[in-house]
């Protein structure tokens, strides 16, 4: 799939999330909207070997959305991909429907969420488990960059770089938004790649809204000797300009007025793409 | 007396070496047993370092992928520490990883409070995918080891330190949850872990002086057979719970909601530790002494309540 083909179905996947979000009164548009490139990169880019016809197989690749708060993207994919069906996708929000986090009930997920600094740890089981049932999977994660302060994301990264874990591919959503402050360039953003690289692992750049760049950091990830951490830059709220690295859309409901620009800028998007 | 840990990773040892889907992780812990699974497998033995966290959530992975994930650490550390990864990543997504956790009760007497594992039971039994055993003799410890690998859900195993007898044998063994020890009375006896050898003391102490009270060892300890309804406790007029747990939060609280649960009519005595959180250091007979719970103590204590 070319690159506009890639832009485009995201500009799709990010209306239908606008309106199901909207709809049914829910939902973390301004971080979906943030990693929602990363995700058409993955699903849609010829990275992930997942689709409707393996998603149950053991073969295939893992991958885990850390940021759960983002699933609606997620959902938005499966059902795309034929993985759910649209009744599931329409049950988002509901009584007893698709929540506002993943869980493994939901063909697809690979592992629940709700709770932050778990997937790095869990991807380096899964990845180790890979390498020792002599398959040749590898397992993902999107994090979120406030995520980031978690101690146990800090034990995965010195864990998977001394045993060489080299099929574990992690990727940093730095949005550079948290719920409720910006999180500039200090901390471990400060010297980022050098950290990470003395660690073990290869660190790696992207912008995260340039399918180009992710696809051909995801490429060598694939084949790197070691860990790979990937570093995404990307803005809050991406491609509603309103949304776009404002705090106030970590999870407000766009109104109908806002609703009315958003649809409107998006269908432009699309009908341009 | 073999050490009550090498019974178990002996037992573990013997089915790793037909189920190459056992892995062992352990966060830097040592014993003589886990060596020889070093030397033999070392691509299935993980020391993970200090980061019982992330031990945890790579025992998940590796679970999810169909490894058979057994984790060795102070048991405290693993239940404190990491009871978010364990409630996260390993019970709601119901993966059979087996915890062995060793220092049941006041295991590490000097260590002080963080290493006691005296109020880690309920802790774990608000887990509810979670299995809980707890040997306290030597052949329900290889028994134990067993019957987690045989386990479709996560169990945590916790284990004790030092020689143990070996007390029970498969012919007293019921619905893989408790041992009868000594045959059922009017009262009897209920322990679980290192108090069962003294339950059997507290036995012989009592029938010296002609009351003969039944014992019965509870290695599983969630999730409760009903057998031990059925066989012990409607056949009971008292029944004493003997344990190096907090009173308020050990076997006694189980066995008290079994009771409350099933509308049953029996006097319950709970004999533990107090519900605190233990600042002297000390041996561990020394310990126990000043909580009255020696041999001698328990018995005096069964007397007065029963046979005087």
């Amino acid at each position: 799939m070319n690159t506009s083909e890639l832009i485009n179905i995201s500009n799709k996947i990010k209306l239908e999330v606008l309106e199901l979000a909207v709809l049914k009164g829910k939902g973390h548009l301004g971080g979906t909207y943030s990693c929602l490139d990363l995700l058409v990169a993955l699903y849609y880019g010829d990275v992930l070997n997942i689709n409707a016809n393996n998603f149950e197989g053991n073969e295939r690749d893992r991958f885990i959305l850390s940021k759960g708060h983002a699933c609606l993207a997620l959902y938005v994919i499966l059902e795309d991909l034929g993985i759910i069906t649209k009744d599931a996708l329409n049950s988002y929000g509901e009584n007893g429907g698709l929540g506002a986090q993943l869980d493994i009930s939901v063909p697809g997920v690979d592992w629940n969420t709700g709770s932050l600094g778990h997937a790095l740890g869990v991807v380096s089981g899964i990845a180790m488990a890979s390498k020792m049932n002599n398959k040749s999977f590898h397992a993902y994660t999107i994090l979120g960059d406030a995520e980031m302060a978690e101690g146990s994301v800090w034990e995965a990264i010195a864990f998977a770089g001394d045993h060489c874990i080299s099929n574990v591919i992690g990727i940093i959503d730095r949005n550079r938004l948290s719920v409720t402050e910006v999180l500039e360039d200090d901390g471990i953003f400060r010297n980022y790649a050098a950290i990470v690289e003395s660690l073990g692992w290869v660190a790696l750049e992207v912008n995260g809204h340039d399918f180009e760049e992710i696809l051909e950091a995801l490429d060598k990830a694939k084949n790197n000797k070691k860990p790979t951490m990937i570093l995404a830059n990307t803005v809050k709220g991406k491609g509603v300009s309103f949304m776009e690295n404002s705090l106030k859309w970590h999870h407000s409901i766009p109104s109908s007025k806002e609703l009315e620009i958003a649809r409107i800028e998006l269908s432009e998007k699309i009908k341009n793409g | 007396m073999i050490d009550i840990r090498d019974a178990f990773f002996d037992e573990i040892y013997e089915i790793a070496s037909k189920d190459k889907n056992i892995v062992l992780i352990t966060n830097d812990m040592d014993i003589y047993s886990l060596r020889q699974f070093k030397e033999k497998y070392p691509d299935r033995f993980i020391n993970i370092g200090v980061a019982e966290q992330n031990m945890v959530n790579v025992a998940a992975g590796l679970a999810s992928c169909g490894k058979k994930v057994i984790i060795y650490g102070i048991s405290s550390f693993l239940v404190y520490r990491c009871f978010e990864q364990i409630k996260f990543n390993i019970c709601s997504m119901n993966l059979p990883v087996i915890f062995a956790g060793v220092g049941s009760g006041l295991a590490f007497s000097f260590d002080g409070p963080t290493h006691h594992g005296t109020h880690d039971i309920d802790v774990l039994a608000s887990l509810p995918e979670m299995e809980i055993l707890n040997p306290g003799e030597t052949f329900s410890a290889k028994f134990c080891a067993k019957l987690a690998v045989e386990s479709e859900k996560p169990t945590f195993v916790r284990l004790d330190k030092g020689p143990f007898p070996e007390l029970s044998s498969e012919k007293n063994i019921i619905d893989n949850c408790f041992s009868i020890l000594k045959p059922v009375k009017k009262v009897n006896i209920i322990s679980t872990g290192s108090m069962t050898s003294r339950a059997m003391k507290v036995s012989e102490v009592l029938e010296n002086k002609g009351n003969e009270v039944g014992v019965v060892d509870l290695f599983r300890i969630k999730t409760i057979s009903n057998q031990l309804i059925n066989m012990i406790i409607k056949k009971s007029e008292t029944i004493f719970v003997i344990e190096e747990n907090s009173e308020s939060s050990g076997i006694g609280s189980i066995i008290s909601n079994l009771i409350t649960k099933n509308g049953l009519s029996v006097r319950l005595k709970i004999l533990g530790l107090e519900n605190k959180q233990l600042l002297e250091y000390g041996e561990r007979e020394w310990l126990l002494n000043k909580a009255k719970l020696d041999a001698d103590s328990i018995a005096t204590k069964i007397m007065e309540e029963n046979f005087i």
